[in-house]
């Protein structure tokens, strides 16, 4: 298949193209599965979300109007998504949806906050460090950063993902490298670039 | 010139600056060696931020996301007007056009008067349809383990209530959603329970706890003593004794007795190392305090009611039915004696630790109410190699330096220390950590990735109907159980079965034409809820199916 733009592709699946919609998946499973990996450190849910953004894609696509790029479009719906895993999986936060049969009282939820032993064998210190500080940024800034940093989403199209201004967007950008310059500053004096 | 603001100098550092801003600060940094260094340090980290490396989908990623959407397309075209939307929306449609009728009959009721008799006697005997209601979140019935009920399942789940229960089963509510819809959990009615949820979950012992003598010594006479002081060790002689008549005892596998293995706990509350040795020694487990458990296990535990069979006949059969299944050999020295096996010694020197007594002063909601001997019956079941055996075969196979007991579980509240089932271990390994379950009749190591991987796909799935869709696939495999769907719980039954969450447990099975079942938490992959009697090693095959059918799909 020739090199096609992403909405050449969508407007394709929109018209009942399998291939087309194979294309999308191959050119994003890693992106995606990548920038929830990233966001949540869950693989699992990870691959899930991920797996889910294609699923809504492809609900969605004879609903698709190219109104805005693919790419903001697709990172829309995969930062909601995990923005709400992310809310959802605070020890303090409840479930609402799954309260008892009753409706007395909501079902308090634990997450297990260890690494797995996979990623504690995997992960090297550097990257620890890397990874721990932008786990520790706030939702909207650390979705920001992996955005454009990692996903490589110009701010523009971030200030539509997150449906903020591009002022905004410059200023959790900003907020979070601040943050991500003094937590990292050891890896910055002494570290190999 | 002076200098430019941070927040300027990194917008330049991001291409975030117009042209001709961007061309200002390029001059800026010409001359100024500070902002050129603070430039060089964005650009810097940026590279520190490169290290981190993207994660690679699995290499099954394209398959479930094809299956995913294969079912979506599948969901669409069996489903057809009765699809949610199309179902409400059809649905409000009718409500209308037969309030539209009902107008129209009522206005020309009111113009011609009543009908006939005729008409009246005719219409009684074919009353006139009533509108459907409206759907959405329904009262689902009790779940039973019906034909209906598995050809729905494997048709696929279907909307609407599952089938009645038999009186004689009373699983736990059960909603069977269709996969891929998003139906709200409905709520449950209230039934007669028969699920016994029991997991005691016992945190790690703290230093002081391990270092404060134990209450009691675990004697090795008083294990195969016909009598104890707890009634319930009586009872289910007599259980046993009738069951082992009545059905026969199916032959265990015996071996040359072993000592339990010494876990001597290190000053920092760790257990110590794994050893096989020849004199038995003291275990420990950790446990957690708190009086208003002893009062609450008081109160709660059943042991006379069960004995005396005034529980009911389900719970004899069932107790009859979990004995059978652990039954010594019928011709152990010792008869069919609690736990006993040929060939098996006494335990010498086995000290009770503290946190037998802990079990029962548990916080509530967490722990079973466990009264005194659960550590000794669990013991006296298992003071063979075959247990120490396949744990350190489990252990050894991990490479694991430490292990710890840290829960027991048994199904019984009402009578645990007849049913436990199994034992959690904490393993350790230098800094690696891993927990198994260890069965107590099969021997089965329920190694912790695979239940927790399970438990995490379970949990994190954002639509709980792909929850429900991944079981039935799984289960599907295995033809004697049957997927119960999500199996809820109520709270006025959590007290007694120990469920320490009331609402949405977790996932359902249920063996045919028998009230035992296991409902996997789906919070927690060691909170096994499941009936007496119940074959863990079913549960393992379960667990193993389900996950193998993840990984392939």
């Amino acid at each position: 298949m020739a090199m096609e733009t992403d909405l050449e592709l969508m407007l394709r699946v929109r018209g009942g193209d399998a291939q087309s919609f194979e294309e999308l998946l191959r050119r994003y499973r890693v992106p995606l599965v990548s920038y929830f990996c990233r966001l949540l450190r869950d693989r699992a849910l990870a691959e899930d979300l991920a797996q889910e953004v294609f699923l809504r894609v492809y609900k969605a696509r004879e609903r698709y109007q190219p109104d805005a790029r693919f790419t903001t479009w697709l990172y829309r719906i995969a930062t909601n998504l995990a923005l709400n895993a992310l809310r959802d999986r605070k020890p303090e936060v409840l479930l609402a949806e799954e309260e008892d049969s009753e409706g007395e009282r909501p079902i308090e939820r634990f997450v297990d906050p260890q690494p797995s032993a996979e990623q504690q064998l995997v992960e090297c210190d550097r990257e620890r460090l890397i990874r721990q500080a932008v786990e520790a940024l706030p939702p909207n800034q650390r979705a920001a950063v992996i955005l454009h940093k990692y996903q490589e989403v110009d701010y523009r199209q971030i200030a539509g993902i997150l449906k903020v201004s591009e002022s905004a967007v410059k200023s959790l950008l900003f907020r979070a490298y601040e943050t991500l310059r003094v937590r990292l500053e050891p890896l910055l004096r002494g570290g190999q670039i | 010139m002076r200098c430019f603001e941070r927040a300027h100098l990194f917008a330049y550092a991001h291409r975030m600056l117009e042209a001709r801003e961007a061309a200002e600060v390029r001059a800026h940094l010409e001359t100024c060696v500070a902002c050129r260094a603070m430039v060089a340090e964005y650009e810097r980290l940026e590279s520190v931020l490169d290290e981190w490396k993207p994660a690679e989908p699995s290499p099954w990623f394209d398959a479930r996301v094809r299956q995913a959407v294969k079912a979506q397309g599948a969901a669409r075209a069996s489903a057809g007007w009765m699809r949610p939307l199309w179902s409400r929306l059809a649905a409000a449609s009718l409500v209308v056009l037969v309030l539209a009728v009902s107008l129209v009959t009522y206005r020309s009721y009111k113009v011609s008067g009543p009908p006939a008799p005729a008409q009246k006697a005719a219409e009684l005997r074919n009353p006139p349809r009533r509108a459907p209601e409206a759907s959405g979140p329904t009262q689902p019935a009790p779940y039973q383990p019906s034909k209906a009920a598995r050809s729905s399942h494997g048709e696929g789940l279907g909307t609407g209530p599952a089938p009645q229960p038999s009186s004689e089963s009373n699983p736990p509510v059960v909603a069977a959603k269709k996969a891929g819809a998003s139906v709200e959990p409905a709520k449950t009615k209230r039934q007669p329970e028969t699920l016994l949820a029991e997991r005691m979950e016992i945190p790690a012992p703290k230093a002081a706890d391990l270092e404060s003598p134990p209450r009691r010594v675990l004697q090795a006479e008083a294990l195969n003593q016909a009598a104890r002081p707890t009634g319930a060790l009586e009872a289910r002689r007599d259980f046993v004794s009738r069951g082992g008549e009545e059905r026969g005892a199916s032959a265990q596998p015996t071996a040359a007795p072993l000592a339990i293995q010494a876990l001597a706990p290190t000053p920092t509350g760790a257990a110590g190392s794994l050893q096989r040795t020849a004199q038995p020694a003291p275990v420990r487990i950790g446990g957690v305090e708190s009086k208003a458990m002893v009062a609450q296990s008081q109160a709660q535990v059943k042991t006379r009611a069960v004995q005396e069979g005034v529980e009911g006949e389900s719970s004899a059969t069932t107790l009859r039915r979990a004995e059978a299944q652990s039954l010594p050999p019928s011709q152990s020295p010792e008869g069919p004696a609690v736990g006993g096996t040929a060939g098996r010694q006494p335990l010498a020197g086995q000290a009770v630790p503290p946190a037998v007594d802990r079990l029962a002063q548990a916080p509530p909601g967490l722990l079973a109410p466990v009264p005194p001997g659960l550590l000794e019956s669990f013991l006296k079941r298992h003071p063979d190699a075959v247990l120490t055996k396949r744990l350190l075969g489990t252990l050894e196979g991990r490479g694991a330096t430490k292990a710890t007991f840290t829960a027991v579980v048994a199904s019984d509240p009402a009578d645990p220390a007849t049913k436990v089932k199994g034992l959690v271990v904490q393993l350790e390994d230098g800094d690696r950590k891993a927990t198994v379950y260890v069965d107590d009749d099969r021997d089965e190591a329920m190694h912790e990735d695979s239940l927790w991987e399970f438990q995490r796909r379970l949990e994190r799935l954002p639509d709980k109907d792909k929850a429900l869709e991944y079981w039935r696939r799984a289960g599907s495999a295995n033809s004697e159980w049957t997927f119960g769907g999500i199996a809820h719980n109520r709270p006025a039954d959590s007290p007694r079965y120990c469920c320490p969450r009331n609402g949405v447990l977790g996932v359902g099975w249920y063996k045919h034409g028998e009230e035992v079942g296991v409902v996997i938490d789906a919070l927690d992959p060691f909170r096994l809820f499941y009936f007496p009697g119940l074959e863990m090693a079913k549960v393992v095959e379960m667990v193993a199916a389900g996950r193998a059918f993840l990984n392939a799909n």
